[in-house]
């Protein structure tokens, strides 16, 4: 055993112990902190692998972003100081069992898999690569995804600002006279 | 020449030849670990002072001046008094996330040392994404505050991390995206790369106007993400006590304290390393002669000039402008920082020149405060008891004045008895007699009780013959309560001839 595995099973002990107590504690915020320090071991693990870039966008989008978007809407939400009521007995059996199920049928996948060695580096992880990848139009290139995935921001965005925008004088009198 | 890069090169030699290549990466991460807790420490300590020093020449004060030669180990002294004290825990709190939190704003602080490099070829970690890896791990630390907020189990620590949390998180916008002009300019995200691109000119020159408007976009951006006045709502001592450390004592708030200064040296190093060249020597095109000088000052001497220029920029603005309002700071964000709902261009510009002249404006008005110590008014007190001028209309008790042969001018009429408001002057009278027979009246005691005196002159005003005046001694205080009750006229005293 390598230095190199000690520290993938560490970072791997820590992903899992995170994950398990995230779901095992009952203070919500707790739950919430537990999953970051989740996020950060996966980070880890890409740092480990030397994808760099992979670990940055994880710890930007899921730590410096999701997390703290949940935290806020504990904060505004929750009663986050109040330990929750213990989840009943039929449900923690069953949520365990669907937990097993998932674990096997995921092991399954994965035993069968077999994975080979290869010899040659399998992906040059650097950035100017996978923007490059990200815009081309050849046969491996993302752009149509790349460009889906936008049109589907744009539309989430859109959408929220209609959420947030306050009604203006003339579509309340328009409202009203609807109602009317 | 001095080099840093000869120190390591001739560590790692050592160590491999010693050691086996793991043994020799273990010994070289507990080195690091080491110098870098140092550094923390010595940079705590430096900046500290620097800060106070900064605010009080700015505010025309000396400063902390007792401790040490020119009070140079004030901060040392505030440490040890910090470990001593008891680091409290409030009783319903989260104990486990209050403990953590210090520790995790720490530690955010201790990963973002790892790609900065310190002078040429001395960088921990010069990882190929780095300005990435600094913008991502700084998003971490809003997670030590909303902890720290959040565990504190009071209302004002909650309310100053969500104050935090909102800015930090709008506010890493503009700072990427000021990042983003030099990563485009250069071509590339790795540090090294970014200085190297800077041998025939920093980017600030380089660049041109997009260059020197990323840095200013930069400079508040940052200001704002370290919570520092003029964006300090979330500390704002006026509304929410301290913020999301009210509830930190001891060590725990000293590691706050700590990460707040470690935050600004970090944004200042990647702000010099991006805009003016990091260890990069001062060179200009292709004068040779005048690049090769440049070169024989350490890029150690370099790195550190430029990144406390920029520290000490960042201190100037805290002692210029007054805290902004929850809503100007993101009106300031999303308005005029990402120019998005003003379409109106014309108007835009005009706001900003004129926003950014009256910015100059005070910042001359301090930097010329700055540069004056001369005008310095401060008081040398207690050491110069012996010259120190009050002014006359400062009032600090009421005397009575004896001449040389013990004589005074009170008759005991009673008048500034009468005149106080509050019962501060009680007038004993008795009668003397004078050598002819006559019977008089005159003053045994004049008791004047300084406890209940307010200053307001009334008794001065209503003495017919001038007896009582109004003294500026300050120095009142004393262990016991009744001396603050005085006679005023001597032992002895009586009353000068002449006087009716």
């Amino acid at each position: 055993m390598n230095t190199s595995t000690i520290i993938f099973y560490a970072i791997a002990a820590l992903i899992l112990g995170a994950a398990i107590l995230a779901v095992t504690t009952l203070k919500i915020f707790r739950s919430a902190i537990w999953l970051l320090f989740s996020l950060v071991g996966i980070a880890a693990l890409y740092f480990w692998m030397q994808v760099e870039f992979i670990a940055a966008i994880q710890i930007v989008v899921y730590v410096g972003g999701i997390v703290v978007l949940i935290i806020f809407s504990i904060f505004l939400t929750q009663q986050s100081g109040k330990e929750m009521a213990k989840p009943a007995t039929s449900k923690m059996i069953f949520s365990a069992l669907a937990a097993l199920f998932g674990t096997g049928f995921t092991f399954n996948l994965i035993n069968h898999y077999g994975f080979n060695n290869i010899s040659a580096a399998p992906f040059n992880p650097s950035v100017d690569e996978i923007g490059m990848q990200m815009l081309s139009t050849t046969s491996h290139g993302f752009i149509l995804p790349f460009e889906v995935v936008s049109m589907l921001l744009l539309a989430a965005m859109v959408g929220c600002i209609v959420i947030a925008m306050k009604p203006t004088e003339a579509t309340i009198v328009h409202l009203n006279k609807k109602e009317d | 020449m001095f080099s840093l890069e000869g120190i390591t090169t001739n560590v790692q030699d050592w160590l491999l030849m010693k050691f086996n290549p793991t043994m020799a990466l273990a010994i070289e991460c507990v080195i690091v670990i080491l110098l870098s807790i140092s550094l923390f420490a010595i940079l705590g300590l430096v900046l500290v002072l620097m800060e106070r020093k900064v605010a009080a020449h700015i505010q025309i004060r000396l400063g902390p001046n007792r401790v040490g030669p020119g009070g140079m180990f004030q901060t040392v002294a505030d440490t040890l008094k910090l470990i001593m004290k008891e680091g409290l825990t409030p009783d319903k709190a989260d104990k486990f996330l209050f403990n953590l939190a210090p520790f995790v704003v720490m530690m955010v602080g201790m990963l973002l040392l790892a790609p900065i490099a310190f002078a040429k070829n001395f960088q921990i970690w010069d990882i190929n994404i780095g300005v990435l890896y600094i913008s991502s791990v700084s998003s971490l630390s809003v997670i030590g505050i909303l902890m720290a907020g959040w565990a504190s189990n009071n209302k004002y620590s909650l309310l100053g991390a969500m104050r935090s949390g909102a800015q930090i998180v709008s506010y890493e916008l503009s700072a990427g995206f000021a990042v983003l002009t030099i990563v485009v300019l250069t071509g590339s995200l790795q540090i090294s790369e970014i200085i190297n691109a800077q041998q025939n000119g920093w980017w600030i020159f380089k660049g041109h106007i997009p260059a020197v408007i990323a840095f200013v976009l930069y400079i508040i951006a940052v200001t704002a993400e370290t919570n520092r006045a003029p964006f300090d709502l979330a500390e704002a001592e006026s509304e929410l006590t301290a913020g999301f450390h009210t509830e930190y004592s001891g060590m725990r708030f000293a590691l706050f304290f700590l990460a707040e200064y470690i935050n600004i040296f970090i944004v200042c190093a990647i702000g010099a390393t991006l805009f003016f060249g990091g260890w990069m020597p001062l060179h200009i095109g292709n004068w040779e002669a005048f690049n090769h000088i440049m070169d024989y000052i350490p890029s150690s001497v370099w790195f550190m000039g430029k990144t406390f220029f920029l520290i000490f920029l960042i201190m100037w603005f805290r002692w210029t402008f007054p805290r902004l309002r929850v809503d100007q700071l993101l009106n300031l964000e999303w308005k005029y920082l990402l120019p998005i709902r003003n379409m109106f261009l014309k108007e835009y510009i005009t706001d900003v020149l004129t926003g950014v002249t009256s910015l100059l404006k005070g910042m001359r008005k301090t930097g010329y405060y700055f540069t004056h110590s001369k005008e310095i008014i401060t008081e040398q007190y207690p050491d110069n008891r012996a010259t120190l001028l009050m002014s006359d209309r400062f009032k600090g008790e009421v005397v009575m004045p004896h001449d040389a042969n013990n004589e005074h001018t009170c008759t005991g009429c009673t008048a500034c008895e009468l005149a106080c408001p509050n019962g501060t002057i009680k007038v004993v009278t008795k009668f003397e007699t004078s050598p002819e027979g006559k019977k008089k009246k005159a003053i045994d005691a004049l008791v004047y009780r300084l406890e209940l005196c307010t200053m307001c002159n009334l008794c001065i005003v209503a003495c017919p013959s001038d007896a009582i005046k109004m003294a500026p001694n300050f120095e009142h205080s004393v262990f016991d309560r009744t001396k603050l009750t005085k006679v005023l006229n001597q032992p002895g005293s009586k009353i000068r001839e002449g006087i009716e």
